[in-house]
């Protein structure tokens, strides 16, 4: 775990390098929503999942399930910092027979606890890995990423039902919410706003920040983990699309993201300034 | 050999009460590590006793078979042995993405309980599991059951709790006919057992139709007519040399099921047969149609599934082999 939030920021600019490289030098990814949900993702795992990198079978581990697993290059960038496995798999990322796949799938690598192509179906999954772990009195916690697109499937809302019904306070959920899904905007698509009222009628504790603000995002959790006893808890974070790179952000045209050498350069450029060899 | 005096079944069948719902209760008193889930049907699928005994082992989901089914694997992952409830229908209709994904993909140890199996169901279509075996025979590594009896379900319960991954089982539930002898029968998963072995042609059976094939065998021995039945209560993974041995002694089958003749057992055997022994095969079930609402006995008769069709199809599959006059 990283100590202190200052730590954090290092890593995560770093780990936007990697995301830039990963996209560019493996022929694309889905760069945007990595992007925007970096920085959820990456303070859940440095800083609240308790965790070992050398155990990933650990039985005291708090669980970390990826529900979209579009978002798969997020999550790998953050293993291989942290050892899960080598970094060097990251270069091999989405080739034929690689255990890095464009979408998450457990059991391909250690730290990839679900598996996500199909939205809408891993709060379930962690419902029942909360559940075990209260059968058992085991003290660890299952968090659950989300997105704001799959919030439009049923099954999340069965899910969200049951957490609460059986008072699943060792379950948080965080979702990024960029505001877009495949089709265009979510408020187009088929808007689910208000969010955090729809968890708070269905009985979660709910903390709402900017999504992309490191500090605003830990404090949310830390107030998460101290909610209202035998409730479940969700971050809805707000977040950006492309988060830190102009041409991305907010840019529907960029569901799937291709970096050439020049779009590459721009991109560390809007993140680093122009040496792009800084951080 | 008549029925009767086969040393597995019973000398007469008898009705036993609710033996999935004790069946149930056993396990959960042998194996602290199974789980039970519900999906608001708690005495419909015969849960009731193993709430009541392990209320800490039970969780009442609602009507809500997506999640239900979800919440199961979560549980599987952590190394519980989930017991997933609902009917037929709703478990392999409504949650079919879910079981796909999620269950067989993973092989999560994840185990299905269809409860009112094809006909048995009066509440019509909506109800009527009758491509449940098809659909879950399809999925990757998903083991699929359709046991005929009470003694069959008694021990079909523990065996389904020790077999290493996903399966799916059909299930019957309050008055359950018994055939098998439960101290001489020995139920096995992936076993199917010879009841009769006849060389004019071979019935295969799977489920409760079982009883209708018995009748069928011993009124075609009658006219002179021996059978060889053989009962097939796992569809998959499928005995395929017990169906090749009664393929090849009698030149001809007949498969009998409570169930579309697409994708369960005619297909499993059809499969079978175009691989290691062609030859004329016909399929009792219901045909491409979604069956009225009714009671068993009136949808068995109406969708030709009794034994008399059994007979007068059998008769039909023997004049079909080569050199039949």
């Amino acid at each position: 775990m990283v100590a202190s939030p200052a730590d954090l920021k290092d890593t995560v600019a770093r780990l936007r390098r990697l995301l830039i490289e990963v996209a560019h030098r493996t022929g694309g990814a889905y760069l945007a929503q990595a992007l925007s949900g970096l920085d959820l993702m990456a303070a859940v795992h440095y800083r609240f999942a308790r965790s070992d990198p050398a155990r990933p079978d650990w039985s005291g581990r708090d669980r970390f399930l990826l529900s979209p697993g579009h978002y798969a290059l997020a999550l790998y960038v953050i293993l291989a910092d942290r050892g899960y496995f080598d970094e060097d798999l990251l270069w091999a990322f989405k080739e034929n027979g690689s255990p890095l796949e464009l979408a998450t799938h457990r059991g391909t690598v250690p730290g990839v606890e679900a598996s996500g192509g199909s939205l809408g179906q891993v709060l379930s999954v962690g419902v029942g890995m909360a559940l075990a772990a209260r059968l058992r009195r085991r003290a660890h916690r299952v968090f659950v990423m989300m997105s704001d697109g799959e919030q439009d499937e049923g099954q999340v809302w069965e899910a969200a039902a049951a957490a609460a019904h059986f008072r699943l306070s060792n379950l948080l959920a965080v979702i990024d919410c960029n505001g877009f899904q495949v089709d265009g905007p979510t408020r187009e698509v088929l808007d689910m706003e208000p969010l955090a009222d729809k968890y708070r009628a269905f009985g979660w504790n709910v903390e709402e920040c900017d999504g992309n603000d490191l500090d605003a995002v830990c404090e949310a959790l830390e107030r998460l983990c101290r909610g209202e006893a035998g409730r479940p808890g969700v971050l809805i974070g707000r977040t950006v699309r492309g988060k830190g790179v102009s041409f991305l952000e907010g840019n529907p045209a960029f569901h799937y993201t291709r970096l050439d050498p020049a779009l590459r350069d721009r991109a560390l450029e809007d993140l680093f300034g122009a040496d792009t060899d800084a951080v | 050999m008549a029925d009767a005096e086969h040393p597995l079944l019973l000398r007469e069948p008898a009705t036993a009460h609710g033996p999935y719902r004790l069946a149930l209760a056993a396990l959960g008193e042998a194996r602290p590590d199974v789980v039970v889930l519900g999906a608001d049907l708690g005495n419909s699928t015969e849960v009731d006793l193993f709430r009541q005994r392990f209320p800490d082992r039970f969780f009442n989901v609602g009507s809500a078979e997506q999640n239900e089914v979800d919440v199961a694997v979560g549980l599987a992952f952590e190394g519980e042995v989930p017991f997933v409830h609902s009917f037929g229908v709703f478990l392999t209709r409504r949650a079919y993405e879910q079981v796909c994904v999620q269950v067989a993909m993973h092989r999560a140890n994840v185990k299905l309980i269809g409860m009112i199996p094809g006909l048995t169901s009066r509440l019509g279509p909506t109800h009527q599991a009758i491509e449940d075996l098809s659909l879950m025979r399809t999925l990757p590594g998903m083991c699929v059951l359709d046991p005929a009896d009470a003694t069959e379900i008694a021990q079909a319960v523990p065996a389904i709790a020790a077999w290493d991954g996903p399966v799916y089982s059909r299930m019957m539930r309050r008055e359950v006919r018994t055939l098998f002898d439960p101290t001489t029968y020995r139920f096995e998963i992936g076993r199917a057992v010879p009841l009769r072995e006849g060389e004019d042609v071979a019935i295969l059976t799977c489920g409760l139709v079982l009883e209708f094939a018995l009748e069928a065998a011993k009124a075609l021995a009658e006219d002179g007519i021996e059978a060889s039945l053989l009962h097939v209560p796992t569809l998959k993974p499928l005995d395929v040399d017990a169906v090749v041995t009664v393929a090849r002694r009698c030149g001809c089958l007949v498969t009998v099921e409570n169930h579309l003749v697409t994708g369960g057992l005619g297909s499993a055997v059809a499969e079978v047969l175009s691989e290691h022994f062609p030859c004329p095969l016909e399929r009792v079930g219901l045909r491409d149609a979604f069956a009225v609402p009714g009671s068993p006995e009136y949808l068995f008769e109406r969708y030709g599934i009794t034994p008399r069709h059994i007979v007068a199809v059998a008769r039909h599959a023997m004049s079909r082999r080569k050199g039949s006059p």
